[in-house]
């Protein structure tokens, strides 16, 4: 055996854990190695030295401290399980009783307005991807001016309504009017009713019906169209879909009516459609080229962010997200590049991004 | 102890063990007192102060009961405690470690109580006076050294060199292999020879 290899096997020769052969070199290596000796003799004395610290004694309180703090601790645990259900039958049944009553409320809330929910969630809803707030969504997208007026007052009638909740219950039996249907509806089955819209929409605000109904007709079945005004529970739809189509026509349009759209009424925007977060602007301009690039730097001031540009038969469409608050400003800006189909800016949808559709139409 | 096993005692401990369970915490105060000296001597040869030492297995053996139902009863149940001890201490070193680098402190001797060490007056002129002192300063000398290991290499040391811990054991306490604990123990020990060559001037 070597110096090197004995040194680093020392300790364990003191611990017996060489094998008989290995320790029988080591012993007879240290026996003839003047250096080795001196480094065993050195190992063993600290070791010797480590082994003779004397031991400590606990002192006499320590046991009862520590039972004291471990009775505690389950007097503790047991304080909590006897206050919350002690004396057992009569906690116990009622705090099941509690349990079912908090569960029952939330189910009945979740079932009244259940469709806002649902609205705001996944579905391609046309009509009404209503964001949360519905109040805001001005619902007025709506047919035409003249049907806008005749709604209005009908909106006006039902608008104050507290628990929009209420409103889906109501829908049937209250409006009377007419008008225009024509919701997109929210999903397929409204496609129906919208078909029959048509044939019910009034005459006269011709223009704007029907070029609404058209554009809600464009985008697949309910998608696009309308959007926000007819802020409608789905539920509040749904109830109407479920009857024939006409008196779900009218469920409809009763629907849209109560809907938050009271604020909107006035905003008749025959180009303008609130889908849920998109809204749309058209603007006539001499030129849709220079207007576009205007329009950019509009945006870029507003801090909008360009997400897409699309070319159209007579001009271009620009699209983009800005917050929601500054839809007002980009109306100002917009009405300096060109002339806005519409009467007012729509009123704030809800915070947080909008997606805003800006049509640049070259002027006829 | 814990080269041998005693395996009346660990019997006696895996029924302690089960009663506890069951929530007897009479049989817990059975433990505590079987157990509370060696658990006690871990934790000053770790942290080197016997004040903390006593906080270190108090909360040792408050967490033991806590968690009592998590631990198997066919284990060996000081083992398991000295886990809880070495790993208490190990953080309360830590601790030590970043107040001594905020403050001038000097970790105390052991402290005279009632059942603890008793200081020697160096004034008395007996003899056997004078070795127990020397042999007092030694202690001091040899625990400062132990002290200034790497608590890896602490616990190591301590549990086999001074509580005689098997191999086993260590790797069982430390979730150590075992060539991990030899290697770990060998350079403690030449850590240790080392600073009291330094100290003493010879060993």
């Amino acid at each position: 055996m070597q110096c090197a290899e004995a040194r680093k096997r020392l300790s364990d020769y003191m611990d017996g854990l060489l094998s008989a052969e290995d320790a029988a070199l080591m012993c007879s290596h240290i026996a003839g190695c003047r250096e080795c000796q001196g480094a065993w003799s050195e190992l063993n004395k600290t070791v010797g030295h480590i082994r003779n610290l004397e031991e400590v004694e606990p002192p006499a309180w320590l046991t009862q401290k520590v039972m004291a703090r471990v009775k505690e601790e389950a007097r503790a645990e047991k304080g909590i399980w006897r206050k919350l259900f002690h004396p057992l039958h009569i906690k116990l049944p009622l705090e099941a009783l509690a349990a079912v009553l908090i569960a029952a409320t939330a189910l009945y809330i979740f079932n009244v307005t259940g469709g806002e929910l649902k609205i705001t969630g996944s579905q391609p809803l046309q009509v009404g991807e209503q964001s949360a707030p519905k109040e805001d969504n001005a619902v007025t997208k709506s047919s035409g001016t003249a049907e806008n007026k005749s709604t209005r007052e009908s909106k006006n009638a039902l608008k104050k309504e507290p628990a929009r909740t209420l409103r889906s219950q109501v829908p049937k039996t209250e409006i009377a009017s007419e008008p225009a249907l024509k919701e997109s509806g929210k999903s397929a089955p409204h496609q129906e009713a919208l078909a029959s819209p048509k044939g019910v929409l009034p005459g006269p605000p011709a223009q704007g019906p029907s070029v609404e109904v058209e554009r809600s007709k464009a985008p697949a079945g309910a998608a696009a169209g309308y959007g926000g005004p007819v802020a409608r529970d789905e539920q509040r739809e749904e109830a109407p879909m479920t009857h024939a189509v006409s008196p779900s026509n009218e469920a409809m349009t009763q629907g849209r009516m109560e809907g938050h759209s009271m604020k909107k009424a006035e905003g008749a925007f025959p180009s303008d459609q609130i889908t849920g977060k998109t809204i749309s602007f058209a603007l006539e301009v001499d030129d849709p080229v220079r207007a576009v690039k205007e329009v950019k730097r509009v945006l870029a001031k507003l801090g909008g962010r360009i997400t897409a540009t699309e070319a159209l038969p007579d001009g271009t469409a620009v699209t983009t997200e800005l917050d929601s608050q500054r839809i007002s400003e980009l109306f100002k800006k917009l009405k300096t590049v060109g002339k806005i189909r519409k009467k007012e800016p729509p009123a704030a949808l809800h915070e947080g991004t909008a997606t805003i559709k800006i049509e640049l139409l070259k002027r006829p | 102890m814990k080269e041998n096993g005693n395996t009346d005692a660990h019997e006696d401990d895996v029924r302690c063990v089960a009663r506890c369970k069951r929530g007897d915490v009479d049989a817990f105060e059975i433990l505590v007192r079987r157990h509370q000296k060696m658990m006690l001597n871990i934790a000053y040869r770790m942290v080197g102060n016997y004040e903390e030492a006593c906080e270190i297995v108090q909360d040792a053996f408050v967490s033991a009961h806590r968690n009592i139902k998590d631990f198997e009863g066919r284990s060996v149940f000081s083992t398991w405690l000295s886990s809880i001890v070495i790993n208490l201490s190990r953080n309360r070193i830590k601790q030590m470690t970043a107040k001594l680098a905020h403050e001038s402190f000097s970790m105390d001797d052991p402290v005279a109580t009632e059942d603890g060490f008793i200081r020697i007056e160096p004034s008395s002129g007996d003899p056997s006076v004078l070795d127990r002192l020397e042999e007092k300063q030694m202690q001091e000398k040899v625990q400062d050294c132990i002290r200034k290991l790497d608590h890896d290499f602490r616990a190591v040391l301590v549990l086999r060199d001074i509580q005689g811990f098997s191999y086993d054991e260590i790797g069982d306490v430390l979730k150590l292999a075992g060539g991990t604990v030899k290697s770990r123990l060998f350079r403690a020990r030449e850590s240790v020879r080392d600073c009291l060559k330094k100290a003493l001037g010879r060993l």
